[in-house]
């Protein structure tokens, strides 16, 4: 029996203390965990080695032997596993970057034009947030990719856009900048303007502190960064060609259409799921803007405004500050979420890396490693985008008592 | 004595002033016209002004002629221009139609197309004469579901364990036809499993002294086996239901489907993943956090190709999974670690007073969580667990990727049809399709805002 | 020292004539003015400080040690006088001098014309223009002297208003000398005026026919009911609630719905809010410059200049580098009053200032309101507090329904409520 009650300094029943039990727990967590693990990875094997698919990464070096329809590096036919998924990686990153940066533009604007007090522009673009919010994205890929297909002219045919572009079912062409010797200078000349934009936005602020007095650096910077590189490009004779895409529309018909490579060209897989993601992703934050906006105490612009700050004024140095405090967090999950969901690129045929890594795995039979390296890569991604996240939070949080 | 200026006098008003109504143009229709319209258009005091009503008038004609342009598309390919009765894809075909149209002229949509086929797209490939059991399912779900989203209905617990616990087993019982012939050997396995956590349970309280733990211990363990024998058991019983296998499930039902297990499922298992993420103990807080944060970072089509390509490979030969079954797994581990993150949320917004209150009363962890905390934290967050599953609901579309053929993938089986082939059938089936989850979606936004706001009324004073 | 014989000079051409070298030409006996509760100070000393025209304590109130040591060969003040203690003096003398200022009061006019008129020229009222068209730093306390000296400082005084505000000294002197002694004189110059202003929320006639007149150095406390609009009345000064019906003129300023007309007024009208309203994510010496920087474009270090010196004024310079959420509700509310101060306005609105700070802090503020009021500023404050009408305020006003229901002064409208919803409210409330 227990002896509670003769001993006061506390003999406690093993089961009954709390310290005691959490180790059980965990002990017995543990153990599950390891079970759960040591069944998987033998499972594994065993059947990896039933049905005599090798193991390891070795196969990466081993050759295609398919073609991609997009790749922004050299990749033919004779380069390796490796060197796919490598391409379908960089075609990851070439749609999200465009992506993110389209769909905050987009976005933003939205989400001020819904805070707009005109009635028609507010009430349009609630119209455009809440239909592209509630269907999904796969739907609207697959849609923007149908649509793309159907209207553009055939593959022998040259489809004028506005004079600049071409597109035809192979795609949209435009002509590609070539830097040739002596560009180097006017890449000298970019690195500088920016450097310089900078330093004079620093004298600007500077010379407002000590004489009150106020300077456009913002548009300063710009003219710089803009007029500089320019000036210095036509300075060294233009080193630099635009090369346009040739069209051949003479001989057999097969013959016929734009020669490939010459000339830039954006894939109509590439534009449908570019516009799907960024239409879709855009309506996300410009939710998230509205609500960092109101989430700025009308209070603050009462006081800055009987303070006798300007409009402009307000929302740059009191509304803005505050309302990116709470629009940055959501909004680096929703470029998370556009890198995530590009990944369903590979139901257009879209060779991101979801696509390409799946062709890999359809040839080379390596699953396991295969769908590990994805993950590996999307993991990584939403490693970096935390990181930033917790570091932007700790450091803009408002210090409070 | 009198006021301090010689200029104003004391004063006292004799005659209350009435109401009066305001001037016209200061309120009323015409000041809403100009405030919200016109405004920001005609502002031409300064030249930065004059800039922004320049923009704002070039914007506002653009956004119109914008939005009358989609609307008029879409009424004329859906509306002037469609076909709206047929028994054959030949009514929708320019060249071919039945005089429906004079040949040549554009045809807009192929309502018949769905019209007819409006059976697959909801059911997919369910034998016909067993659809009733569809409409049954959804017949005793519906008030289940309901009883929970209404706030004023009572019986919030038991109305819970009626759906997460009962309901599913009916319908999967419903759905595929139960008799799932379990093998002897499961029984006895589970028999055993049972027995020997209570011989663990007795071990410990004899070997520690701790009184008591065999006893409460020992009714959970029965209820558990009870509830899990009793399952088995129904599961297994024969009551005449034709089987179908999964692999004719289809359509809209089929995307409820995983939906709904998807939410059955992620919900409690959320719940004890977001406990576990808030523990104390490092162990159990380090496992949850992974998995969390793992299946949080990877794309839903990811798992799912995982599910399809890898997950024969981790379990002993012989062990065979349906593809839906597959699905199902990683669909509800995939929404179970965005469910923690949304319960975790609302766990942190409970003060930390009500766990030091319980505290206080001397009630144990589990009492706390059961009875205070959980009660708070779920209707806290009951607009982030709609969220979710309306997020789910528009994921499910990712399974017509690998094989299933859901709401989105009937389509694709529907034109291969011969009889059916048009023109416009794509298209159609996209409006279709497109109107049909942005009704469920939206009405569904609509209810989480709706809770939203009676929550806020209801936590502000 | 230059900065008082400016004062001096400048006053010299303002002032009528033979009052100036009257107090130039000979010191004046000790207790004339209140530079005698300076303790340590002799007559001799006295005497110079007077040729230098400082009168007041406030004059060198601000002076530190080193600036008290060098003095016009050698002055030495042995320490400073605590406020507080200095009022509390100079209300003591007050009370000794009663009879005279009675007198001095009821002889009206001859007696204006005469001894108050040097009085008002000396008076830094007119110096203080010199120092700066907006300084509050010079205050003018009305003494207790027995000469009927009466201050009247505005702080406001434009500099067309100069020589109304000597001739309307004397006006206000009389009746001055007869209010309470912390209580300052009204000029006769029109600081606000609500002709026939109605305001509609939609078709809810939330103000109905609204005339006031504020006239400069006048506090006015505006109580009633809950939505009665008194707040909606303060707000429609500064535009940042609109009125439908009738005039609105501020400092001469008519306020309409032209933007810049708006930004002046706005420049000249200061606001302190329920809420505080204080800017988060900037520390309280930031709250209080942004507005001088971006708005007067004023160099940063005038504006933290200007930003300490009223961060004194309320007493908490300590915090200038906290950031509002790291201070109390008291002090947040006095931040609030010195972000606005540092625009250096004319107009201070105030709503309802106190209502949401706890108890025990609301003394501070309404100290710092005081001390406020005592320096002349234009007042218009929205309050439950009557204690503060009754110590401070020149005139209180009852509003109901969205209407002035009565006005008198404090001590009358307390005391003698005429109508019957006056009746009621102030039963209502403790005061």
């Amino acid at each position: 029996m227990t002896t509670i009650s003769d001993e006061p300094s506390g003999k406690v029943s093993l089961w009954y203390d709390p310290r005691v039990r959490s180790m059980v727990s965990q002990v017995i967590l543990i153990g599950l965990i390891a079970w759960g693990f040591y069944a998987l990875v033998t499972n594994t094997i065993h059947n990896l080695e039933r049905l005599k698919i090798a193991s390891g990464f070795d196969f990466l070096g081993t050759n295609a032997g398919f073609t991609l329809i997009q790749s922004l590096i050299e990749y033919d036919q004779t380069a390796t596993y490796g060197r796919a998924f490598m391409v379908g990686l960089l075609n990851t990153f070439y749609v999200a970057i465009i992506g993110i940066v389209l769909a905050t533009i987009l976005g933003f604007l939205v989400g001020v034009a819904r805070l707009s007090k005109n009635w028609v522009i507010s009430r349009v673009a609630t119209v455009y947030v809440e239909v592209l919010r509630n269907i999904p994205l796969l739907l609207q890929i697959i849609i923007w990719y149908k649509i793309l297909l159907l209207l553009a002219p055939g593959k022998r045919e040259f489809g004028n856009i506005l004079g600049i572009g071409n597109f035809n079912i192979t795609g949209l062409w435009t002509p590609k900048f070539i830097a040739q010797d002596g560009f180097w200078v006017t890449g000298i000349a970019i690195v500088i303007a920016i450097a310089l934009a900078w330093m004079v936005a620093r004298w600007a602020s500077k010379r407002q502190q000590a004489t009150g007095q106020q300077f456009p650096s913002f548009w300063a910077g710009l003219a710089i960064v803009i007029g500089l590189p320019l000036l210095v490009f036509f300075a060294t004779g233009s080193p630099g060609i635009v090369e346009h895409p040739e069209f051949v529309s003479e001989g057999s018909m097969l013959r016929r259409g734009f020669k490939p490579g010459v000339g830039f060209v954006f894939i109509p897989e590439f534009l449908a799921l570019l516009f799907a993601l960024v239409l879709y992703t855009a309506t996300f934050i410009a939710e998230i803007v509205r609500a960092g906006i109101l989430a700025v105490d009308h209070g603050q612009t009462e006081a800055a405004g009987a303070l006798g700050l300007r409009r402009g004024k307000i929302l740059r140095l009191v509304v803005i500050p505050q309302a990116m405090r709470v629009i940055i967090p959501p909004l680096t999950s929703q470029y998370l979420n556009l890198t995530k969901n590009s990944s369903l690129a590979m139901a257009i045929g879209y060779p991101d890396v979801m696509g390409a890594g799946g062709i890999v795995l359809n040839q080379s039979g390596q699953a396991v490693e295969i769908i590990i390296m994805i993950m590996v890569v999307y993991l990584t991604f939403s490693l970096v985008t935390s990181v930033f996240m917790n570091w932007y939070n700790a450091k803009m949080s408002l210090v409070e008592r | 004595m009198g006021l301090d200026n010689s200029i104003t006098k004391p004063y006292v008003r004799t005659e209350m002033v009435p109401q009066k109504a305001p001037p016209p143009g200061t309120v009323g229709p015409r000041k809403w016209l100009w405030d919200n319209v016109f405004a920001s258009m005609l502002n031409f005091t300064t030249v930065g002004n004059a800039i922004t009503s320049i923009l704002m008038i070039v914007l506002t004609f653009g956004v119109i002629f914008l939005a009358w342009w989609v609307a008029a598309v879409l009424l004329k390919f859906g509306w002037q221009d469609a076909i709206f009765t047929g028994t054959d894809g030949s009514y929708c075909r320019p060249e071919d139609n039945k005089g429906k149209v004079p040949i040549g002229q554009n045809i807009g949509a192929c309502w018949p197309f769905i019209t007819h086929r409006f059976g697959q797209f909801m059911n997919g490939f369910y034998p016909e004469p067993e659809r009733w059991r569809i409409y049954l399912t959804y017949i005793i779900g519906a008030p289940l579901i309901a009883g929970l989203l209404i706030p004023s209905i009572p019986r919030k617990g038991l109305n819970s364990i009626l759906l997460f616990v009962a309901y599913p087993i009916i319908a999967t019982i419903l759905l595929s036809g139960g008799n799932m012939e379990i093998a002897g050997s499961t029984y006895i396995f589970w028999a055993v499993v049972f027995a020997a956590i209570l011989i663990t349970l007795f071990a410990v309280e004899k070997l520690t002294d701790s009184k008591g733990l065999f006893a409460a211990g020992g009714k959970v363990v029965i209820a558990v086996a009870i509830a899990m024998f009793a399952i088995l058991f129904l599961l297994d019983f024969d009551f005449g239901l034709e089987f179908v296998e999964t692999s004719r499930w289809g359509g809209l039902m089929l995307t409820l489907v995983i939906g709904l297990v998807g939410i059955v499922v992620s919900l409690p298992l959320g719940i004890i993943l977001a406990l576990g993420r808030r523990s104390q103990m490092p162990v159990v807080r380090l496992a949850s956090t992974i998995f969390i944060e793992v299946w949080r970072g990877v794309p839903l089509i990811t798992v799912l190709f995982m599910s399809s390509v890898m997950l024969p490979l981790f379990f002993a030969e012989g062990v065979s999974f349906d593809k839906l079954i597959r699905a199902l797994i990683v669909v509800a581990l995939f929404s179970s670690a965005y469910m923690a993150e949304v319960v975790r949320g609302g766990l942190q917004a409970i003060p930390k007073g009500q766990y030091e209150g319980a505290q206080a009363l001397g009630l144990s962890f589990w009492q706390t969580t059961n009875l205070i905390t959980m009660p708070q934290a779920l209707k806290l967050v009951i607009p982030g667990i709609v969220n979710t599953f309306i997020g789910l609901f528009k994921d499910t579309t990712l399974v017509s990727i690998i094989g299933l053929y859901d709401f989105l993938g009937i389509q694709e089986a529907a034109l291969q049809d011969t009889a059916w082939l048009a023109p416009t059938n794509q298209m159609t089936g996209f409006l279709f399709m497109a109107a049909v989850y942005f009704m469920f979606c939206f009405s569904m936004s609509r209810y989480s805002l709706y809770t939203e706001r009676r929550l806020h009324t209801g936590h502000e004073r | 020292m230059a900065k008082a014989t400016k004062k001096t000079a400048k006053a010299a051409p303002k002032a009528p004539e033979g009052k100036k070298p009257k107090s130039m030409s000979k010191p004046r006996a000790a207790g004339a003015d209140d530079l005698t509760v300076i303790s340590g100070i002799g007559p001799k000393i006295h005497g110079q400080l007077n040729e230098m025209g400082i009168f007041h304590y406030d004059q060198i109130a601000d002076w530190k040690k080193p600036e008290c040591d060098f003095v016009n060969g050698g002055l030495r003040f042995k320490g400073r006088i605590e406020r507080e203690e200095w009022i509390k003096q100079a209300k003591a003398l007050a009370r000794k001098a009663a009879p005279k200022k009675t007198a001095a009061k009821k002889a009206a006019a001859p007696k204006k014309a005469a001894a108050p008129k040097k009085a008002a020229a000396k008076k830094p009222a007119a110096a203080k223009k010199s120092v700066s068209t907006k300084a509050k730093s010079t205050v003018v306390k009305t003494a207790k002297t027995s000469t009927a000296q009466t201050a009247m400082a505005s702080a406001a005084t434009s500099a067309a208003a100069t020589t109304e505000a000597s001739t309307s000294v004397p006006k206000a002197t009389a009746n001055g000398s007869s209010s309470q002694s912390s209580k300052l004189k009204v000029s006769d110059e029109v600081a606000i005026e609500l002709n026939n202003m109605n305001k509609w929320y939609g078709d809810f006639h939330v103000l109905r026919d609204i005339n006031l007149t504020v006239y400069k150095g006048e506090r006015i406390v505006i109580c009633g009911p809950s939505g009665s609009g008194k707040s909606t009345l303060i707000r429609c000064i500064n535009r940042l609630e609109e009125h439908q019906k009738g005039q609105i003129v501020v400092d001469g300023i008519e306020l309409t719905n032209d933007l810049k007309k708006i930004d002046e007024i706005r420049r000249e009208v200061g606001m302190c809010f329920q809420h505080f309203n204080l800017f988060p994510h900037l520390t309280v010496l930031e709250n209080c410059t942004l507005a001088p920087i971006w708005v007067r474009k004023e160099t940063k270090e005038k504006a933290e200049t200007t930003a300490m010196k009223f961060l004194e004024k309320v007493k908490i310079p300590e915090q200038a580098n906290k950031y509002p959420g790291q201070l109390s509700g008291g002090q947040q509310q006095r931040v609030a009053i010195a972000r606005s101060l540092c625009m250096e306005p004319r107009i201070m609105l105030f709503d309802e200032p106190t209502s949401a700070l706890d108890p025990e802090m609301i003394k501070e503020v309404l100290d710092v309101m005081v001390d406020l009021a005592e320096t002349g500023m234009t007042m218009l404050v929205v309050t439950h507090e009557m204690g503060f009408a009754r110590k401070v305020a020149n005139r209180v006003i009852f509003m109901d329904e969205g209407q002035v229901i009565e006005q008198n002064a404090p001590d009358e409208f307390f005391d003698n409520p005429q109508s019957d919803r006056t009746k009621l409210f102030l039963s209502q409330i403790l005061h």
